[in-house]
């Protein structure tokens, strides 16, 4: 405890509920990394020997216990440079990420194809890793299946063999059950992935591809390259980074002048480290194959058999390098959660086809998003920190290219005349994000803005273009070519593609106009997406939804009606409302109780009697915002609880279907009740754990998007 | 119901159950016409529907059979330690176990040793070859190549396979505080933000060491650690050849019991019953264990 006074302050909030939902989540992990952890936050950074003490683990268990911990980089240490004392810290964040996993994987599943899936799912298992051993390590779990594959009895028995076998034996025995059950579903949006996996199959996986599927991955920043910056925790980076720059002014840092040169000293290191950070990034970016489109192309043109492609590709660039460490990029995984996220938004509120121009979208900005959110310690590249001021934006052509073939841009729109559109308005230009609405406090705050972006009058007169060829008659094209085939890129004709622009710029046209303003129309054919005022919606409709299942429809309108308003008198709700003052003030009291509203009492003289206060009810949305997420994660810890009971309660067949000579043939090997009861297990379970992940989408959509 | 016969002594001039004006200081008390209901809320709904969970999408699906893949061959790798919890704890009714504190926690997690083991099941049975054996310590040693220079100094032995135990492991630490030490991590990088101008000398004098130690012969080595293992008085120091490895965890698990009975010499000891029953209470490093820290 002698290192309390230096308690992390987290970027996020780290509420007792949160610790025990981390805590929980832990339990993916072994036993005693599950401690250790749990320890760390409970208690702050420490060293070894306060482990030990807090774990009641002997040293020799601590340390093994911290070396795993570090390796999945769910700690970060820092190393005092003077005593070579060692302090480890948790990164909650990372913890938290481990209910994530399967998420993750799946979403890597559908963008990336099932290669990528399993590369994913092996750096999730090793931890941080060097590229060569990587790719050795999926070459031997996801090669083709030997003789014997789902783990017949009679090998790993034999205590006396070398480690380094039995642990390539623990792999075959995991290879059979990751593969099969994935092949059926994998295409799920586009059909790419399939061919990919039972070729997978059929033949030993060439190390060339495993490299290009890498450098794939790491160019889109999904997999990022591992510096020792990394392992300590941002603060304490730029605390180190800080001291090392107060040596250069032995003076001391007085007055204004030197505090400016101290702190670009600063910024300019820490973008080094940034810099540092992404270069294999930018080496395999540069590379033209990794344009997005090219690979499409490529997948496309033969089902996934890129040996002839792949002779001077990033793969080679990165076999040159073999010992460079490679790790999963969390924040672009989440990136990549929040464009499915954002998908069945816009699917919910507009429709399928429309979405599915908006995952294009979202799949072309996705490349210039690094992360969702920032904060003052987060450590951009230059590239990053250019995007982050001024926004991303592409053009309709990048769009058109991220579309996933099996779309039909023809359908799910409206069929208006031409004069019943206004061009000019229709096709308007915002410059300018929209302000953030809701919050009355925000919405006073800059009105320069808002006449800067309302005064814009200018439109997209390629539209009107466009159009003008569609008059021309290529009308008759619609019907043949409503569903784009497979490789009709640069095989038909211009016509075609121009008129499937149009359609796709129509769907665009219609997010721009929604209430939601999923997409901003931000130049001549330029397209953008304002995360930050879109996720604010998101929250909102997430807190209206709750609201509405737990007060009523009545409820509801008086909460919209304070978030508009900001704070009101108990006597002008009920006029607005247009309900009797005795109901609003018993939704009132109820809502209060369970932490929606809050109220506030103003006296209007000294005594302070109840009838000369005055009573201003106020929607605190921050406040709201907490309280949900703790009852969230209080919610998520009792569902990993109960399932701790229902394996209690099942333990004699769970340890049954843990056997080794079991484990991935139950229904052969189980009699027919017991199966029938792990059967039923595995249903809990599974409804256990969609609970937590539903959740975690809560959670996400409040925190961490 | 039965909540109103028991507050009948303080409530009985309490009127129906509705029909109170607004206590003064509630929000809308100055307003004659507002009732409120003052009596306590039934503790438990009568009709209590919780809203039923909508079935899974495929999506959910999907995810979740990865989770649970993703689960299973994680707990399958040698790297995984598992929950050993309390003998005790699993007869309990209860799984979940209160925590209000660390110590609770502690309990939860029994050791699994020679002293706790049930003498109906630890025979070794055919059905036995089938079930994993419970790791304690995860296999860090040969398993994999690890990346040292992203691990702090002190774990480097562990990673080894050379953790001798007790407070400082394998990591010998070099020179006293005032030689102002910089670790090796960061000198083979090439832009190094913090090597730009100092202790130049201080960097090479680590690396130094810490190449000898690399470039030691296998005599050499065998030769330190078994000086450190006597050094730390412990019996599961050796570097060991890999067949030993299960003797190696049994003694890793009760290494604290045993080292406490060594101390003790046995379990009784009646010449030093009087005199030497106060001075060993907590042990050195080695005796904290379980055992002793429960407070």
């Amino acid at each position: 405890m002698s290192s309390m006074d230096n308690f992390p302050q987290y970027a996020s909030p780290c509420s007792l509920a949160y610790a025990l939902a981390l805590e929980s989540t832990l339990r993916l992990q072994s036993g005693t990394l599950q401690r250790i952890v749990a320890t760390l936050l409970a208690r702050g950074r420490s060293n070894v020997r306060d482990l030990a003490l807090h774990t009641s683990l002997n040293p020799k268990q601590v340390r093994h216990g911290l070396a795993l911990v570090i390796q999945h980089n769910l700690v970060f240490y820092q190393t005092d440079h003077e005593t070579a004392a060692t302090t480890y810290e948790a990164n909650p964040q990372a913890s938290y990420h481990l209910v994530r996993i399967g998420k993750i994987l799946d979403v890597i599943d559908r963008k990336y194809g099932i290669m990528a899936r399993n590369l994913v799912n092996d750096l999730l298992m090793l931890g941080h890793v060097e590229i060569a051993e990587l790719v050795r390590y999926h070459r031997l779990k996801h090669g083709p299946p030997k003789v014997k594959i789902n783990g017949e009895q009679n090998h790993n028995h034999d205590h006396d063999h070398d480690p380094d076998d039995d642990f390539d034996n623990d792999n075959d025995l995991e290879n059979g059950d990751l593969d099969d059950s994935f092949n059926d579903d994998t295409h799920y949006v586009n059909g790419n992935g399939t061919a990919h996996g039972t070729a997978d199959d059929a033949m030993p996986i060439q190390a060339n591809e495993v490299y290009d599927t890498l450098a794939q991955l790491i160019a889109a920043g999904v997999v990022e390259s591992v510096s020792v910056t990394m392992f300590q925790s941002p603060q304490d980076l730029k605390a180190s980074v800080e001291q090392e720059c107060m040596k250069e002014f032995p003076n001391g840092i007085r007055g204004a002048k030197v505090m400016t040169e101290f702190d670009t000293m600063v910024k300019s290191q820490i973008k080094a480290i940034g810099v540092e950070r992404a270069t294999m990034k930018r080496k395999l970016q540069e590379n033209a194959l990794y344009e997005p489109s090219n690979i499409k192309r490529r997948k496309l043109a033969n089902g996934g058999m890129s040996n002839g492609f792949a002779g001077d590709s990033g793969g080679s660039i990165l076999r040159d390098e073999p010992n460079m460490v490679v790790r999963l990029n969390l924040d672009k995984c989440l990136v990549e959660l929040r464009n499915q996220k954002l998908t069945e938004h816009a699917e919910d509120f507009v429709g399928e086809t429309t979405a599915q121009v908006f995952a294009g979208l979202l799949a072309s900005l996705c490349k210039k998003v690094y992360r969702c959110q920032h904060d003052q310690y987060t450590i951009m590249t230059e590239e990053e920190e250019e995007t982050y001021f001024t926004g991303v934006r592409v053009t309709s052509e990048e769009i058109f290219d991220h579309l996933s073939p099996g779309v039909d841009v023809s359908t799910g729109i409206g069929a208006a005349s031409e004069e019943d559109i206004d061009i000019r308005f229709a096709e308007k230009i915002r410059k300018y994000p929209p302000q953030i609405q809701g919050s009355h406090i925000q919405g006073t705050l800059d009105e320069g803005d808002e006449i800067l972006g309302s005064d814009d009058e200018d439109y997209d007169r390629s539209g009107e273009h466009l159009k003008g060829t569609h008059v021309n008659g290529h009308r008759g094209s619609i019907a043949q070519n409503g569903t784009k085939m497979g490789g009709d890129y640069s095989g038909e004709s211009q016509s075609s593609r121009a008129e499937q622009m149009r359609h796709m710029r129509q769907h665009l046209l219609i997010l721009t106009e929604t209430k939601q303003q999923f997409v901003r129309h931000c130049g001549q054919n330029e397209w953008t997406v304002d995360f930050g005022p879109l996720i604010q919606q998101l929250r909102y409709v997430e807190l209206d939804t709750m609201i509405e299942d737990n007060f009523g429809r009545q409820g509801l309108r008086l909460t919209r009606i304070l978030r508009e308003k900001g704070k009101l008198d108990d006597k002008t709700l009920p006029a607005m409302a247009l309900m009797r003052k005795p109901d609003v003030h018993v939704k009132m009291a109820e809502m209060e109780m369970a932490g929606f509203l809050e109220v506030q009492e103003v006296p209007r003289d000294n005594n302070r009697a109840a009838n000369r206060t005055m009573f201003f009810w106020f929607f605190d949305e921050a406040r709201t915002i907490k309280r949900v997420l703790d009852n969230a994660y209080k919610s998520m810890v009792r569902c990993l609880e109960r399932l701790e009971v229902e394996r209690y309660n099942k333990r004699a067949i769970l340890s049954l279907a843990d056997r080794r000579d079991v484990q991935g043939k139950e229904e052969e090997m189980l009699r027919g009740d017991v199966y029938n009861e792990y059967l039923e297990f595995i249903e809990i379970e599974k409804k256990l754990l969609s609970q937590v992940s539903r959740l975690d989408d809560l959670v996400s959509v409040f925190q961490d998007f | 119901m039965s909540g109103r016969g028991g507050r009948g002594g303080r409530g009985g001039g309490r009127g129906g159950s509705r029909g109170k004006p607004a206590p003064p200081g509630m929000p809308g008390g100055d307003d004659p016409s507002l009732i409120v209901n003052d009596q306590p809320q039934e503790t438990y709904p009568k009709f209590y529907k919780p809203p039923v969970a909508p079935h899974l999408t495929p999506l959910e699906e999907r995810a979740i059979s990865c989770f649970v893949k993703f689960r299973r061959a994680y707990h399958n790798n040698p790297l995984y330690t598992h929950r050993h919890i309390n003998g005790e704890f699993l007869s309990a009714k209860d799984p979940v176990l209160p925590r209000h504190g660390q110590s609770q926690v502690n309990e939860r997690y029994g050791v699994k040793n020679r002293a706790t083991i049930d003498p109906f099941f630890s025979v070794p049975m055919y059905s036995h070859r089938f079930v994993d054996e419970t790791r304690t310590l995860p296999k860090l040693r040969n398993t994999r190549p690890w990346v040292k220079d992203l691990f702090p100094e002190e774990l480097w032995a562990t990673l080894d396979g050379r953790d001798t135990g007790g407070p400082k492991g394998g990591f010998q630490t070099r020179g006293t505080a005032s030689r102002g030490t910089k670790r090796r991590l960061h000198d083979d990088d090439e832009d190094d933000p913090y090597g730009d101008g100092d202790g130049d000398e201080d960097i090479f004098g680590w690396g130094r060491s810490q190449k000898r130690r690399e470039n030691e012969t296998e005599e050499e080595r065998k030769a330190r650690i078994e000086g450190a293992g006597k050094d730390a008085d412990n019996e599961d120091g050796d570097a060991g050849d890999p067949d030993d490895e299960d003797e190696e965890e049994m003694e890793a698990e009760d290494d604290d019991y045993d080292s406490a009975e060594d101390e003790d010499g046995g379990d009784y000891n009646a010449e030093a019953y009087f005199d030497n029953g106060d001075d060993d209470d907590f042990g050195d490093d080695d005796g904290v264990g379980e055992s002793a820290m429960d407070f």
